[in-house]
């Protein structure tokens, strides 16, 4: 191998890792607000896949890639939203809410999949025509690290920028503190007659915002269709991802893109024939993220009053 | 009768939850300027009552008047908007922020972004119109409580009160800490504002201008402090005369049972929590371990009874060394542990009364045939247990987590009494309980003391550590400040001692004084 | 002031659970209908073929119990687990290893029936409790979240049997279908009784059902356990050990997800493929949930969902309806029950009452 085709295989192994990153890192941000907020939401996975399942028959059917963004946002909002009413106004177990949101998620994705199938072509299923990459003039030239960080999708760049912003709201503003408080110990702000509930609320709302958005981002940018279980645990590793990175922005970040970059260089390494069975390299991730989990011992972050419900006494 | 209405005018509130009442008819006054105590018992509604006052809960009946004016609180925003402000018993912080986060938290005087130097400048000037210190930029879990204590009364004032409620504001305050607060809460009287304090604890109550004697949720009688005596209040309040002090009997002790030498262990946060500590505990006597929680008691009784590993030092129980036996086996050795906080550490809430009569034996024969529950035994035990020691429940099958605190205690009282065979370990045994189930604890220590026990018993509570013990330890920060037999010292030594300020050899109970 | 307020009971009794449930899934039902009318089907038609299906005749009796055989087992393992408050939701993992250990023994074994049955029934148990063991440990060990062990080993084993299956290594020569040979006749999990369809796998679950009953009520062993699940710090100090409880539940959680596994692959399928084991570990984890996490009502509910299956291959075939939609009710059925859960925990009543 030359030189030359080393350093193409890698650039474009780290642009996968970018471009890869984005759900990724959208989905986590998102969780991580909602977790801050002390609401321990395992559905992610679930209203991702949603979010996916609506963008893709939403843009197929309008013939509008921003019909269906909207549409795949405005279904995470949905699905977050029923956590909330779930876990914060009736207070039932996060963990088996969020499980079950899951469940019914895969279970009605993949029946309404076959059944919205029947409305096309027999062995036709219908494509989009994916988002295209927005390079930036001027940095995209750059050698290298043009094609890795500056051509890439306009949702790339807006969940790299999520991550400032969302650092600047937990530590910089009023309701970022209040948010933080919240998953430490709600009665701090109960007692100052300040509602538990509506914060919650918001930030399920905002978690919910970025799940959506990432679900379309996979059919709309990502690849071309809707398959089912196609979120293949991403929501999942979200959570990992929110472990790993002990509650804060940053290390989030550099977790999101260790795990990006375990899935580039998986589809590099099918890509140019490694001799390694790809169940193995399918399985990368998940077994990441199991010694990420036995390496990681941090936990100094995590919300003291994650996952339970606020009663007032 | 001054011209200008009072403060704050309560007249005929009720307040009820579902069947109970917690408070019916309630009414009552405040003046500028003055300190009205609320005393109560353990149930008697005092924080029900503060909850109604600054809009935690509504009331369901009567009437609120604040400067005249006739208000009702939906929240407390409402309260605070007035002037009230609320100082809880358990203190609502956020542990891993800083001080002065956790005072301007909720508020939105600077707008959006969180600037926090104005309202730095605002905390400095309170802290020093009052005389309390604070270090803003230190983390609220690395306080002592009774740091807390300020920080949570500064987060009150820092919103503008005019009428502050503190509910048991001394709990968990060393007797020159209180004095301290006592004199800080005469400063703001002193700048007009009002002050409502709830407490049981006698001492403090003499130091209102009026008290409020609640029981049952009814209030008895509102007096002038300085016409009543503490027998009085006793006595209004319990509603019948209260022996003060229980009787305990001069025994000679025996040997030596639990012997503990140079241990050390670190707590949650893997921090030295006790830093080498060495005493003797014989049979017939009772060690006191005097302290403000937090000091290491917690995790000396979670070592002492093999749940929490040691760095070092020895654990001796007849002269046997059992220092890494785990709890089961401290069980078997006979020793017996009545936790700080029972529904947490003492009890399984969804089980029945009868399994938890057990929890802990399950194996015990008495109890099973090999791995089988023996149902019947278990079911005869527990009856045996709620006659002889007066619970009051449906029944044995009775879900625990719906009995009061001094029912719930009582279980681990007759679970523990029935399989300690040598040892008693009681931390805080009697805390939230009422004045009678607290001497029903105290004469039961005394009695197993009589039988031949060595019982070691940490309270907050110091008349309890001095009218039980024979010998008090006093801790602080994890260490022994000294060990004295009860009659060599006095409540402000030990007092000191919890502060950490180590007696002067020369000096004398005589000349002990309050100093700070 | 008079108010309408709530007030949440202690408890609700086996009544209440009954009657909760039963709304719970008749909401699920009506909700599922409507789903089917909007789709433009004929939710009485489709319906009633999944009632057809599920409970028509004797046979299809018998293939509700023989659907409901392996769906008892991931119930129970996941009722045991949740008891404990270990949120494993590795059942489905477990059940594919299960069954793929028991395939295994029968690549590198040839016994008569007699000890080839009882080997698969082992190896069965082996292949679930290694999963669930593992799990155990890395919490144990190296305080490794349990829901992320068990969330990555699913997907991880998976890829494992794909792995086995495209490779070759148990795929039959010239197989078109990626799925294994067919595992030997002396394997085969026999009928109970003659002119059934019910092999010794149902028996085997009923019986499970009313052992894990008697350990978890009955046992000093299931005192602790649920000691264990609702007072942690309480059950420690009472000497139940919090590492060891965990791997040992793990461990028999796991076993009984791999039995349910070695069911399906002995008893129905008789090879092992990616889609022949899908979806019970999911189904177990409602199934657990509904019940209340005891044993007993674990054997009613996984009735009442292989019904939901068997009648669900039926509906395929009658009213052309896809056999997806039975994992969707599934999942009504759960957030049904949940919703109802919270509603008959309070009754209203006047006056004010704050819990």
């Amino acid at each position: 191998m030359t030189d030359l085709f080393q350093q193409a295989v890698l650039v474009s192994m780290f642009a996968a890792t970018i471009r890869i990153a984005a759900p990724l890192l959208l989905v986590s941000i998102g969780e991580l607000v909602v977790q801050r907020a002390g609401i321990w939401f395992l559905g992610v996975e679930g209203s991702m896949l949603m979010a996916a399942f609506v963008a893709y028959f939403s843009a197929v059917s309008s013939d509008s890639l921003y019909v269906g963004l909207l549409a795949g946002m405005a279904t995470g909002v949905v699905v977050h939203l029923s956590m909330a009413i779930a876990a914060v106004t009736l207070k039932i177990n996060q963990f088996v809410t969020g499980l079950g949101i899951n469940l019914l998620a895969s279970g009605l994705t993949l029946f309404l999949y076959r059944e919205n199938l029947r409305a096309y072509d027999s062995g036709h299923i219908p494509t989009v025509t994916p988002f295209e990459t927005v390079p930036i003039t001027g940095l995209s030239q750059l050698p290298i690290l043009g094609e890795i960080l500056f051509d890439q999708h306009l949702f790339t760049y807006f969940a790299f920028a999520m991550v400032g912003v969302v650092w600047a709201f937990l530590y910089r503003t009023r309701f970022g503190l209040e948010i933080r408080a919240l998953g430490e110990n709600p009665k701090a702000l109960d007692t100052k007659g300040l509602s538990v509930s509506r914060r919650q609320y918001s930030a399920l709302a905002f978690g919910g915002l970025m799940a959506g958005l990432a679900g379309s981002v996979l059919v709309l940018a990502l690849t071309d269709r809707f398959v089912p279980g196609m979120t293949g645990g991403r929501g999942w590793l979200a959570i990992v991802i929110i472990i790993a990175g002990n509650w804060k922005p940053l290390p989030v970040l550099a977790a999101v893109l260790v795990f990006a970059f375990l899935e580039a260089f998986q589809i590099q390494a099918q890509g140019v024939g490694v001799q390694i069975p790809y169940q193995l390299l399918l399985a990368l991730p998940y077994i990441g993220a199991i010694i990420v989990m036995m390496g990681v011992k941090v936990r100094s972050e995590q919300p003291a009053h994650l996952g339970v419900p606020y009663h007032r006494e | 009768m001054s011209n200008s209405p009072p403060l704050l005018k309560v007249t005929g509130l009720t307040k009820t939850f579902g069947p109970v009442v917690a408070n019916s008819d309630v009414s009552f006054e405040v003046e500028r300027g003055e300190i009205l105590c609320l005393l109560g018992e353990n149930g008697a509604g005092k924080s029900t009552l503060s909850s109604c006052l600054y809009g935690f809960y509504r009331p369901d009946g009567g009437r609120i008047f604040y400067d005249g004016k006739e208000v009702s609180f939906a929240s407390p925003r409402d309260a605070i908007a007035l002037g009230i402000g609320m100082v809880h018993q358990h203190f609502v912080l956020v542990p891993p922020m800083t001080v002065l986060e956790n005072i301007v938290l909720g508020s939105r005087d600077s707008g959006l972004a969180l600037d926090l130097g104005e309202a730095r400048k605002e905390v400095h000037e309170l802290c020093e119109r009052y005389d309390i210190d604070l270090e803003l930029d230190t983390k609220v879990w690395q306080l002592s409580v009774g740091q807390q204590q300020w920080v949570e009364i500064v987060k009150v004032l820092f919103l503008g009160a005019e009428l502050l409620i503190l509910d048991e504001p001394t709990a968990v305050l060393t007797p020159q800490e209180s004095a301290k607060l006592f004199r800080i809460l005469r400063r703001m009287t002193d700048n007009n504002l009002s002050i409502i304090m709830i407490s049981h604890k006698l001492d403090e109550v003499l130091q209102s201008d009026h008290v409020a004697v609640l029981r049952k949720g009814n209030i008895v009688d509102t007096v002038r402090t300085s016409d009543v005596t503490k027998e009085d209040l006793t006595s209004m309040m319990v509603g019948r005369p209260v022996m003060l002090q229980a009787e305990r009997e001069e025994i000679d002790p025996g040997e030596t049972i639990l012997e503990v030498t140079g241990l050390r262990i670190r707590n949650d946060k893997d921090q030295q929590a006790v830093k080498g500590m060495s005493f003797k505990v014989h049979a017939h006597e009772i060690l006191g371990i005097a302290g403000v929680s937090g000091n290491g008691q917690n995790e000396l009784f979670e070592a002492l009874m093999g749940v929490r590993d040691t760095d070092s030092g020895q654990i001796w129980l007849y002269g046997d060394e059992v220092t890494h036996h785990g709890p089961e086996q401290m069980i078997k050795h006979g020793v017996g542990y009545i936790p700080d906080d029972r529904f947490k550490a003492g009890l399984v809430g969804e089980f029945s009364l009868a399994e938890n009569a057990i929890l802990g034996l399950q194996s015990n024969p008495s109890f099973a045939d090999g791995p089988v529950l023996n149902t019947r035994r278990i079911l005869d035990f527990a009856q045996d247990a709620i006659q002889k020691f007066g619970i009051v429940t449906p029944g044995p099958h009775a879900r625990t987590d719906t009995l009061s605190g001094g029912n719930a205690q009582k279980i681990i009282l007759a679970r523990e009494f029935w399989s300690a065979t040598c040892c008693i370990l009681a931390n805080q045994p009697t805390r939230g309980l009422d004045v009678g189930v607290i001497e029903y604890v105290h004469q039961m220590l005394l009695e197993k003391r009589r039988e031949g026990f060595a019982i070691v018993l940490a309270s907050e509570e110091l008349e309890d550590i001095f009218a039980l013990s024979d010998r008090i330890a006093v801790v602080f920060k994890g260490e022994i400040m000294g060990v004295f037999r009860t009659d060599e010292i006095d409540i402000e030594q030990v007092g000191l001692l919890m502060a950490g300020q180590r007696l002067d050899a020369k000096e004398t109970k005589q000349d002990a004084h309050v100093t700070i | 002031m008079s108010q309408y307020k709530l007030s949440k009971r202690v408890e609700i009794g086996t009544a209440g659970v009954l009657l909760q449930a039963a709304v719970a899934i008749t909401m699920a039902f009506l909700a599922s209908g409507i789903l089917l009318a909007i789709l433009g089907f004929d939710p009485w038609e489709a319906l009633d073929a999944l009632r057809i299906g599920a409970m028509g005749d004797w046979e299809s009796v018998q293939g509700s119990m023989v659907h409901a055989a392996p769906l008892a087992f991931t119930g129970l393992a996941a009722s045991f687990a949740f008891r404990a408050r270990i949120w494993s939701i590795g059942q489905e993992g477990q059940f594919f290893a299960g069954a793929m250990m028991a395939y295994f023994f029968t690549t590198i074994v040839q016994l008569p029936a007699i000890l080839m049955v009882p080997l698969v029934i082992l190896a069965g148990m082996l292949g679930g409790s290694l999963i669930g063991g593992l799990c155990g440990v890395l919490k144990s060990r190296f305080d490794v979240n349990i829901i992320v062990s068990t969330v990555m080993l699913n997907y991880i084993i998976v890829y494992l049997l794909s792995y086995l299956l495209t490779s070759r290594i148990w795929m039959a020569p010239g197989e078109y279908y990626v799925q294994s040979a067919r595992v030997p006749k002396s394997s085969h999990l026999p009928d109970m009784f003659a002119n059934t369809d019910l092999h010794i796998g149902v028996g085997l679950a009923i019986l499970t059902v009313l052992a894990m009953h008697f350990v978890v009520n009955r046992t000093t062993f299931g005192f602790g356990l649920r000691a264990f699940g609702d007072n942690q710090v309480a059950a420690r100090f009472k000497g139940i050990n919090p590492k060891r409880m965990t791997v040992i539940v793990m461990l028999i959680s796991g076993a009984l997800a791999g039995l349910g596994g070695m069911v399906q692959t002995f008893g129905v399928d008789f090879r092992v493929s990616q889609t022949f084991l899908t979806g019970y570990g999911s189904a177990g984890l409602i199934i657990a949930v509904i019940a209340g996490l005891r044993p007993l009502s674990v054997g009613l509910v996984a009735l009442l969902f292989g019904g939901l299956a068997n009648g669900g291959l039926f509906m395929q075939v009658m009213a052309d309806v896809s056999s997806a939609i039975i994992s969707a009710m599934q999942a009504i059925i759960l957030m049904f029950f949940l919703i109802t859960s919270v509603l008959f925990q309070y009754r209203i009543k006047r006056v004010t009452s704050d819990d």
